[in-house]
């Protein structure tokens, strides 16, 4: 009991010096607003692609896109001018923000905006917008997106979570404290006795650990633990997902601009881990393609499409160059049936 | 479900709540064994009709065991057969898939291992081989051996205990004192704080050194030293969290780790590391071999005798791992290491002699401990063959900086290891620093509690 109440003490004394001095170290205010730290800046890097190429068709996708269409062959087979936005590491959240704050915005509106996507990525909105994928959000944010904060952010924390990051500066400046430490870990060896400095280490982690020389089967299986979050039982309920998405948004910027959306499902290598999965996923597809046709947005599906076989595969998700050779062309004779 | 989920903390509550509001302990190994299929069940309901299936096998194989004397045998054989059936269904299937069908896509739709069906085999099994040998030891009361066999803070992970530890415990009264939770709160503490602050940090720089195709040498050293750390803080924070959670239910369950990283040769190692596997390998698999090899095959050379045993059970305990050949090669490793060290006569008061041996014998066997999770955590053996054999021993220079990062993280992440070892060995126990030491930790597990995994290492076996 001594021992109980001896740390009871101490963590009383010690949670209230860091009451003290983590706001005064890390300059913030208590009660802390949890809103992500968005610039003023927003990049319209696209804006100006379209406004000068003057596309009919805007592509707009993720890696898988960039890997999977030949944009030019594109143009040549529908005739039209065509323009790809491909982003790696984009998902619907990044979508959301190059359509309203570049497609939509721009003086040239495309007839139409293909966006390739897989799995659930079109209502998960927390996909690819942490950590490292953050920088790419803020890059095409307005500082006061309420939709983007609500949906990406706001939405992925509990009612205990949002109180603790904002009454409690242990927790609130968790993220600083653990980058303080992961600091002291990877550099203190080189400060005092080596001549390396901390930009010649980030340098060398970066070249050591690029995806190129990660063994094949660890990239599938790096790409298979990112992919298999789109396949999280919360994740596959398309009903409840779909409102608290981008996706309904998307849709209502397209059609307020008189734009043509449509929607692309990739094919993927990726297979949810279990049976359930698996017809939980096909139900999901149902659904979708029910509100799409409510919505009246057509949906180009290859994800069975045998034509795409496992060889035109470079991982699990990208297409090799002759994958590309093959998948531009099928893709090419869907669209021209619907723009046709 | 994990330890480290909201679902657990509440299911656990509300467990905890139940049980110790009801007097007999009859309602209490009830809602044990509630919990515990609730717990096995809750992702995939499947995994708990599993559990029954194994526990209304062994059960009824060990009635027919006391009942129906004469076909004694018959009763074990079938028990047995079954139950090591589904377990080798279950756990190899990949390995059958692959056999049949070498073509295989290389996702293949899978079922998935039950939950903790590594675990409460063990157990199964050791139960339905006490019967036979000992009739007394059947338990007749159908929710006391599920209690034994589903036991939730040990399902996942362990401590595999035996019969003889755990039943008297179900079957006794159990009443609510303070001491179960003065006891408890250091192992949860302990437990979440290795888990969050040590595992889950090292585990990012070494899964990026392994997942490499053509690491150096260097690399892969520190890649192997760091996840000594990994593995080591991952699974005996599991072991401790899981016996923190027994002894506020009132149970004191068995200690898995002794201070692995000290020992002075493969028995040492063996007698200190996941305690409660060895001893079961030890005394369900070695030495019945060795009774039957001395008994049947008296000529054998003595090496024979003393090597297939040793060489058997290490197999065995590796494929108990899974199908890929890193674990059993890993586990043949360590039957090599043990029999080597049985030849040279080399047994623990062999770093006695002198603290030059001593220390000698501490590295020569941290080596070998080192090594061997190189082989356990390699992606494959082609892999770490080819790292051996044809990849340069420092690398470029940027591969070199890597290796001394992850060295750096590594000894870091392990300072808090250091520090509670030293505390616990001063010469006048301190509970000041000893609190000190929670205290902190605690504060790191609400910093670290945004960005944790809680998928533990052990569960995928």
């Amino acid at each position: 009991m001594r021992q109980f109440t001896l740390y009871l003490v101490f963590l009383l004394v010690l949670i209230t010096i860091s009451w003290v001095i983590l706001p005064t170290h890390y300059e913030s205010e208590y009660p802390k607003l949890f809103w992500p730290e968005l610039d003023e800046k927003i990049k319209h890097t696209y804006q100006g692609g379209i406004n000068r190429l003057e596309p009919e068709l805007v592509l707009l996708g993720d890696s898988t896109l960039v890997r999977g269409v030949d944009d030019i062959q594109l143009g040549r087979l529908l005739e039209r001018p065509v323009y790809e936005i491909g982003y790696r590491g984009s998902a619907s959240a990044l979508w959301y923000l190059i359509t309203k704050n570049n497609i939509v915005s721009s003086l040239h509106k495309p007839d139409y905006l293909v966006i390739f996507f897989r799995g659930t990525m079109l209502t998960t909105p927390d996909f690819r917008v942490s950590g490292e994928y953050f920088d790419f959000i803020d890059d095409y944010a307005d500082q006061n997106d309420t939709v983007l904060v609500q949906l990406a952010y706001l939405n992925q924390v509990n009612w205990f979570q949002l109180y603790s990051q904002k009454h409690i500066p242990l927790y609130g400046e968790g993220i600083e404290i653990q980058d303080t430490f992961s600091r002291y870990a990877k550099y203190p060896v080189f400060y005092r006795y080596l001549i390396f400095d901390k930009e010649v280490v980030d340098e060398a982690i970066i070249s050591v650990f690029d995806t190129k020389k990660l063994a094949r089967h660890s990239a599938d299986a790096e790409i298979s633990a990112a992919e298999s979050f789109l396949y999280l039982d919360k994740n596959l309920y398309f009903d409840d997902q779909v409102h608290q998405s981008f996706l309904p948004e998307i849709i209502r910027l397209c059609q307020d601009a008189g734009i043509q959306l449509i929607l692309v499902q990739m094919k993927s290598q990726y297979i949810p881990r279990t049976i359930e999965a698996q017809s939980l996923f096909s139900a999901y597809l149902e659904s979708l393609k029910k509100y799409l046709d409510e919505n009246h947005v057509p949906l180009i599906d290859f994800s069975e499409d045998d034509r795409i076989t496992e060889d035109l595969f470079l991982d699990v998700v990208h297409l090799t160059e002759e994958g590309k050779g093959v998948f531009t062309p099928l893709l090419a004779d869907e669209i021209a049936t619907i723009i046709e | 479900m994990s330890f480290l989920n909201l679902e657990f903390f509440v299911l656990f509550s509300i467990i905890f709540l139940l049980h110790w509001s009801v007097k007999r302990v009859m309602f209490q190994n009830f809602l044990l064994v509630v919990g515990s299929y609730l717990f096995c069940g809750w992702v995939h309901p499947a995994h708990a009709v599993i559990l029954g299936v194994n526990t209304l096998v062994v059960y009824l194989s060990g009635l027919g065991i006391v009942r129906a004397r004469r076909r004694k045998k018959l009763w074990f054989g079938l028990g047995l057969v079954l139950i090591v059936g589904i377990y080798i269904f279950y756990k190899y299937q990949n390995f059958f898939i692959a056999s049949l069908n070498p073509e295989s896509a290389y996702f293949e739709r899978k079922i998935l291992l039950p939950l903790g069906i590594s675990f409460y085999t063990l157990r199964i099994v050791s139960y339905l081989v006490d019967c036979y040998r000992q009739e007394k030891s059947v338990i007749e009361n159908f929710i006391d051996l599920s209690v034994y066999i589903a036991f939730f803070p040990q399902l996942l992970a362990g401590p595999i205990d035996r019969v003889g530890k755990l039943i008297p415990q179900i079957q006794k009264e159990r009443k609510w004192t303070w001491g179960n939770f003065y006891t408890a709160w250091p192992l949860l503490v302990m437990g979440v704080f290795k888990k969050v602050f040590i595992a889950d940090n090292i585990k990012i720089i070494v899964d990026k050194t392994f997942a490499l195709q053509e690491p150096s040498k260097f690399l892969l050293l520190t890649g192997a030293i760091g996840f000594s750390l990994q593995i080591l803080a991952d699974f005996s924070g599991y072991t401790d969290i899981s016996r923190g959670i027994s002894h506020l239910l009132g149970f004191n369950t068995s200690q898995n780790f002794n201070s692995p990283y000290l020992s002075l040769t493969p028995n040492d190692f063996w007698n200190r590391w996941h305690i409660t596997l060895s001893t079961w390998l030890r005394d369900y698999v070695f030495f019945p071999v060795r009774r039957f090899i001395l008994k049947r095959f008296r000529n054998l050379s003595p090496l024979i005798t003393t090597a297939l045993p040793a060489l058997l059970t290490m197999f065995i305990s590796g494929m108990w791992h899974g199908e890929q050949l890193t674990f059993i090669v890993w586990g043949l490793y360590y039957g090599v290491l043990i029999v080597l060290y049985q030849l040279a006569d080399l047994k623990v008061d062999w770093g006695m002699r002198g603290i030059h041996k001593l220390v000698l014998a501490w590295v020569v066997m941290f080596s070998f401990i080192v090594f061997g999770w190189m082989i356990f955590r390699a992606p494959s053996i082609d892999w770490l063959v080819n790292v051996l054999v044809s990849q340069p021993v420092l690398g470029s220079n940027e591969a070199f900086i890597v290796g001394i990062v992850s060295l750096s993280m590594t000894l870091f992440y392990a300072i808090p290891l250091f520090v509670k070892f030293v505390i616990d060995r001063l010469p006048k126990y301190s509970q000041e620093l000893s609190s000190l030491f929670y205290a902190v930790a605690t504060l790191l597990i609400v910093v670290y509690s945004n960005s944790s995994s809680p998928d533990f290492i052990y569960v995928q076996f």
